[in-house]
């Protein structure tokens, strides 16, 4: 049985950041990945079959349905995320000291800086910038409200296919696997398994035996510490079998930044699909807590986000070319929580937005309404399942928009869920679980961040990787 | 298959209604292949919002004992709406169905 320095479960940007960094610094790594390499699909739909866990069905179902859509692929969620790059606020990051004694944000701030590059962020270009979001800037200046900007992505040479959800077709996109595994082709510290599912840890001399599944068949090996890098949906899981006595928090304080988009029709074509889709952004100008990016879908997908069906859904999709959308998500306030009473593999989320949440939804809602009618649409639909949902005229939407948002009524989505094994909470400072056990993917995050996560959580995954390469230097 | 068996007198009433531009033949043949691509419990998933939407929710949101593809127009269209703002344990079995079926009719649209 071959043995290994650190075994790491999962290969979204904590871990593939974190197995990067332990190879480049001499340690024998074995990384597990459940999906496979994403390949460019046939189309959408069959993205979110192969590269989507449960299909895209993931989801909190109570008073508010709220899909959280993850990824199942090498790269993790960075397979299908909008490449959006933003750093963890600093007001929050100080905080953290507190949480979790030893916390330094000041070299963590460091950290942000390393995964920062190591990602490859650049500035999105106008040139690819969707027409959504374009209409979405020129409706800003038309209403004289500054801060409207071109967002950071990892995809420097993106040429604006719009599919980044889809997986990038021109492999622009910067996934984790691209921008940390790849370079380590043929590296001999590295071991990559996709197709394999990590099922069980046992503590045995020196390390861990490792009981893995790939293709129906059982795998074993053996690990000097174990990185759990399976997501916030899925790691509580692991923790809570390797760490009994952290069973009861494992699981909990789950966020997941509520989103939606409005949509908005237009005299002239748009054709919002092409383009990148969420190229632009504003933090609003009043509440830091509500952030505007772009978004848009391909139509089976739009069809499905629409607040509607029947003749008044066809009317819509019928105008596809004519529609923009534009989105926007909240630091939420809100904890929900994720159980597992069938096992792993169909996590069920509880999680419901409080009445802050739901007023700060309704207030970034009414206000993309405003901007798309400033930027000339012709009429708007809220994500919010009303009958009056539909707006021709930005005096109808003062009349008629609503007051205050019902949970039952919402149109919205998470897409990022974090917290459930928190900083300070679960793991500690050095984002250990337990002797040998580490986590290092979005549950460690121990709170809202605001911001779309993916250079926090890589930051994560790097300063890790020097804790375990120096905690064994020392002993 | 018994998800296609179920699924399909809904998937005509609802592209008909919606003036979806496919023919019977390609609306069997395509929802055939997305629901064959979908492992079984997503394939029970969209039988059973198939039967919710066709035989009990007509009942259970208009109180109508008709099928579906019975109905008349605006009870149809009503009764889209009303699943459109049920409850979300009954919005999200209807999409068990409503997932696949977009997937056909979208882009095929009036």
């Amino acid at each position: 049985m071959t043995a290994y320095d650190f075994a790491v479960v999962g290969s979204g940007v904590g871990g593939a950041a974190a197995a990067a960094r332990l190879v480049r610094r001499g340690a024998r790594v074995l990384l597990i990945e459940e999906g496979e390499k994403a390949q460019p699909p046939r189309d959408p739909v069959d993205a979110l079959a192969r590269y989507y866990v449960a299909g895209g069905a993931t989801a909190s179902v109570g008073r508010s349905l709220v899909p959280v859509p993850i990824g199942r692929a090498l790269g993790g969620t960075t397979a299908i995320n909008s490449g959006t790059c933003l750093r963890p606020p600093r007001a929050l990051t100080r905080g953290w000291r507190t949480l979790a004694p030893g916390f330094d944000d000041d070299r963590f701030a460091e950290y942000v800086e390393q995964a920062w590059t190591e990602l490859g962020a650049r500035r999105a270009s106008l040139e690819t910038a969707s027409t959504s979001s374009r209409l979405f800037l020129r409706g800003l200046d038309a209403l004289g409200i500054p801060g409207g900007h071109l967002l950071d992505r990892a995809a420097e040479s993106c040429s604006g296919a719009g599919r980044c959800c889809f997986v990038c077709p021109t492999g622009a996109k910067r996934t984790a696997d691209a921008a940390f595994l790849e370079p380590l082709a043929g590296a001999s510290g590295l071991e990559v398994r996709t197709g394999c599912r990590f099922l069980d840890a046992r503590d045995v001399h020196g390390g861990f035996a490792l009981t893995l599944e790939r293709s129906g068949r059982r795998e074993r090996a053996r690990a000097g510490a174990l990185v759990l890098s399976a997501g916030a949906l899925r790691s509580p899981w692991h923790a809570r079998r390797l760490a009994p006595d952290r069973a009861r928090e494992a699981g909990r304080r789950l966020s997941v930044h509520p989103a939606a988009k409005v949509f908005a029709e237009f005299d002239a074509p748009v054709y919002g699909s092409n383009g990148v889709p969420q190229g632009a952004g504003l933090v609003d100008p009043e509440d830091p807590a509500i952030r505007y990016e772009g978004a848009f879908t391909p139509p089976e997908l739009t069809a499905l986000t629409m607040p509607l069906d029947g003749r008044a859904l066809a009317g819509w999709i019928g105008r596809y070319d004519r529609l923009a959308a534009f989105g926007y998500m909240i630091r939420d306030e809100a904890r929900g929580s994720v159980a597992y009473p069938v096992g792993p593999s169909l996590p069920v989320l509880s999680y419901e937005p409080t009445a802050r949440d739901l007023e700060r939804l309704r207030r970034a809602m009414l206000f993309v309404a405003r901007v798309f009618f400033a930027a000339g649409a012709r009429r708007v639909l809220l994500p919010v399942n009303l009958p009056a949902n539909v707006f021709d005229s930005p005096e109808a939407l003062e009349r008629g928009a609503p007051s205050r948002l019902d949970a039952r009524r919402l149109q919205t989505m998470g897409f990022h869920p974090l917290g459930t094994c928190g900083l300070g909470r679960v793991v500690d400072a050095d984002l250990r679980l337990r002797e040998g056990v580490y986590v290092c993917d979005g549950s460690v995050v121990p709170e809202s961040l605001g911001v779309n996560p993916q250079v926090t959580i890589a930051a994560f995954g790097l300063r890790l990787a020097d804790r375990l390469l120096g905690a064994r230097d020392a002993r | 298959m018994i998800s296609l068996a179920l699924a399909l007198p809904f998937a005509r009433a609802y592209a008909r209604h919606g003036g979806y531009r496919l023919d019977e033949a390609e609306l069997s043949r395509v929802l055939e292949r997305r629901l064959a691509a979908l492992p079984p419990w997503a394939r029970a998933h969209a039988a059973a919002a198939a039967l919710f939407a066709r035989w009990l929710a007509p009942a259970a949101l208009l109180g109508r004992a008709r099928r579906f593809e019975r109905l008349e127009d605006p009870d149809r269209e009503a009764l889209l709406a009303a699943l459109q703002r049920a409850p979300a344990p009954l919005r999200a079995l209807y999409l068990g169905i409503k997932a696949p079926l977009m997937t056909v009719c979208a882009g095929r649209a009036p």
